[in-house]
């Protein structure tokens, strides 16, 4: 009995340590979380564009200080109250717009939280779609809506200020298809990176469950 | 207790016995009155259908699921918007059977690599669906704790036709370097060379194994040696083994040492079961005959991300979840 004391601890250990280290790469949660994004609609042929660019591409940022930031005080106002309540009236009011007709924004929780980026996008691509592909397999007709977060300083007020605008998106095969105008991704693209400014998306679902 | 003659894992059998052992070392000292909850009684004893038949689950039995839990790929800071996706994979997993009725305790192994449904949060921590991935992530959301314990039982319940769950076992692999040092150290005779690790740590060297060294040396493989998987696990059997003496001789000196082992312990282990529970079922459970382990059948492939993904048979995991825990109403 004394001989296979030593077992109960340091096996459940050991184990862990032996399937740890196995030959082919295992699978960490990072291959699931990091979303996944590809632009689903190419300028149109016809498009004359600078350039010998094909198109552009939608990417993931790496978290920045700032955009860490706006994620803490939309978490924060979500654990005080409601997800909504973070965002501007504004912008509240054309994302109703975006949504079915007696959505209860309050019931909107906050799923995914991503800095992203566009290159190579021209004016006259404009409008497109985007798949991302977060962790949570969205079943079709999940009510969803993304929020565009564009962080710039303000020379009229001397602060940094953070501009929100209402995309539209669907859950599409698992995925989320988001619609970017033309306005939005021109507005990504004008974005300077140097200048401390960024550019975020809060995905929102309605949540019938949420209080 | 009775060591099962024949085995398709010696280690496997070695942790099950052992784990029982060690719990019910402490009864004589820590057993406490443990009062029945009748509402048990009451309680609509889970059912189901299989290809026409109905079957429910066996009257007495419990269920407890084991796991070994690697939070290591998160070392670090953890951002904010990760807090409630970094758990700690489940590495391990082992679902025990314990049938009252028949005296028998039946453990089923659980592939890592099981692809099934597993509950996916939010960046807020809240449910936000479910997805097909690797089994093993299913602790990955939560707190790391209970809640990651719950979605993770909740998986397995999943996988295997909606059984229930009873109690979960967990235990975190930084507890190696604790439970090495709560021993005094373990000296080691290194066969190979650990210096890409740790400077102190040279080939042929006899040392005391602190804190992170005994991680190292039985964790490790890459960079020492020849690499290879085989060798590691001949060092863990040696680790074991002087583990074994270096616990035979301080438990003769103090017979309260095993209770202060798993006192030292139990900051990386997480539970639904309290002390006195565990005690009093290791002792229930000291006379029950121990099967050898099952394992499920399936098909390893390659994900598309590169990633081992495991397919459980269908037919054969319902048939031995309806074997090892329910009974055909007749």
């Amino acid at each position: 009995m004394k001989r296979t004391i030593a077992f109960v601890l340091v096996m459940l250990l050991v184990m862990t340590a032996t399937f740890a280290e196995n030959a082919v790469p295992s699978v960490n949660i990072s291959d699931i979380t990091t979303p996944v994004i590809s632009v689903v609609v190419k300028p149109a042929e016809d498009v004359e564009t600078e350039g010998e660019t094909d198109g552009f591409v939608i990417y993931a940022e790496a978290v920045s200080e700032k955009t860490q930031q706006v994620f803490i005080e939309i978490a924060t106002k979500a654990v005080e109250s409601k997800v909504v309540e973070y965002f501007p009236e504004e912008a509240i009011q054309k994302t109703v717009e975006l949504l079915p007709e007696k959505t209860d924004t309050a019931k909107l929780v906050l799923d995914e939280f991503v800095p992203i980026g566009v290159l190579n996008y021209e004016e006259e691509y404009g409008d497109s779609e985007a798949d991302f592909e977060f962790v949570t397999h969205y079943e079709e007709g999940t009510v969803l809506v993304a929020m565009i977060g564009f962080i710039r300083y303000n020379p009229e007020t001397n602060e940094e200020e953070i501009i929100w605008m209402p995309a539209q998106a669907v859950a599409v095969d698992g995925k989320v298809r988001v619609s970017f105008t033309q306005e939005i991704l021109f507005k990504m693209q004008e974005q300077n990176a140097d200048q401390g400014e960024a550019v975020v998306m809060a995905l929102l679902r309605a949540d019938d469950s949420a209080e | 207790m009775n060591e099962p003659e024949r085995r398709g894992s010696k280690s496997l059998c070695r942790l099950l016995a052992v784990f029982l052992i060690l719990l019910a070392l402490g009864s004589p000292v820590h057993a406490e009155t443990v009062w029945r909850d009748l509402n048990a009684r009451y309680a609509r004893v889970p059912q189901l259908e299989y290809e026409g038949v109905r079957y429910r689950l066996k009257p007495r039995l419990t269920t407890i699921l084991l796991a070994g839990v690697d939070n290591r790929g998160d070392a670090g800071d953890v951002l904010p918007s990760m807090e409630y996706r970094s758990g700690g994979q489940a590495d391990f997993l082992m679902l025990l059977a314990i049938d009252d009725a028949a005296k028998t305790v039946t453990p089923l192994q659980i592939d890592r690599d099981t692809m099934t449904e597993i509950t996916v949060l939010n960046v807020l921590g809240q449910v936000s669906g479910t997805r097909t991935a690797q089994i093993c992530l299913s602790h990955s959301f939560g707190d790391g704790k209970e809640y990651s314990c719950e979605l993770m039982s909740d998986a397995v319940s999943k996988l295997l036709l909606g059984t229930p769950i009873n109690h979960y076992y967990v235990m975190n692999m930084d507890g190696i370097a604790a439970f090495n040092d709560a021993l005094g150290g373990v000296e080691v005779t290194l066969e190979d060379d650990f210096s890409a690790y740790d400077p102190e740590m040279t080939a042929g060297k006899t040392l005391v194994l602190h804190g992170k060294q005994a991680e190292i040396y039985v964790r490790q493989r890459y960079h020492v040696g020849n690499q290879s998987n085989i060798a590691r696990l001949r060092r863990q059997e040696v680790y074991i083994q002087r583990v074994t003496e270096v616990l035979s001789r301080e438990i003769k000196k103090r017979a309260s040492f095993v209770d202060a082992l798993l006192d030292v312990m139990d900051v990386y282990t997480t539970t639904d079961m309290s002390r006195g529970r565990l005690i009093n079922m290791a002792d229930k459970i000291k006379q029950y005959t121990v099967h050898p382990p099952v394992k499920i059948p399936g098909e390893s492939l390659l994900g598309e991300n590169g990633r081992m993904e495991f397919y459980a048979d269908e037919n054969m995991l319902g048939m031995i979840t309806l074997d090892v825990f329910y009974e055909s109403i007749v």
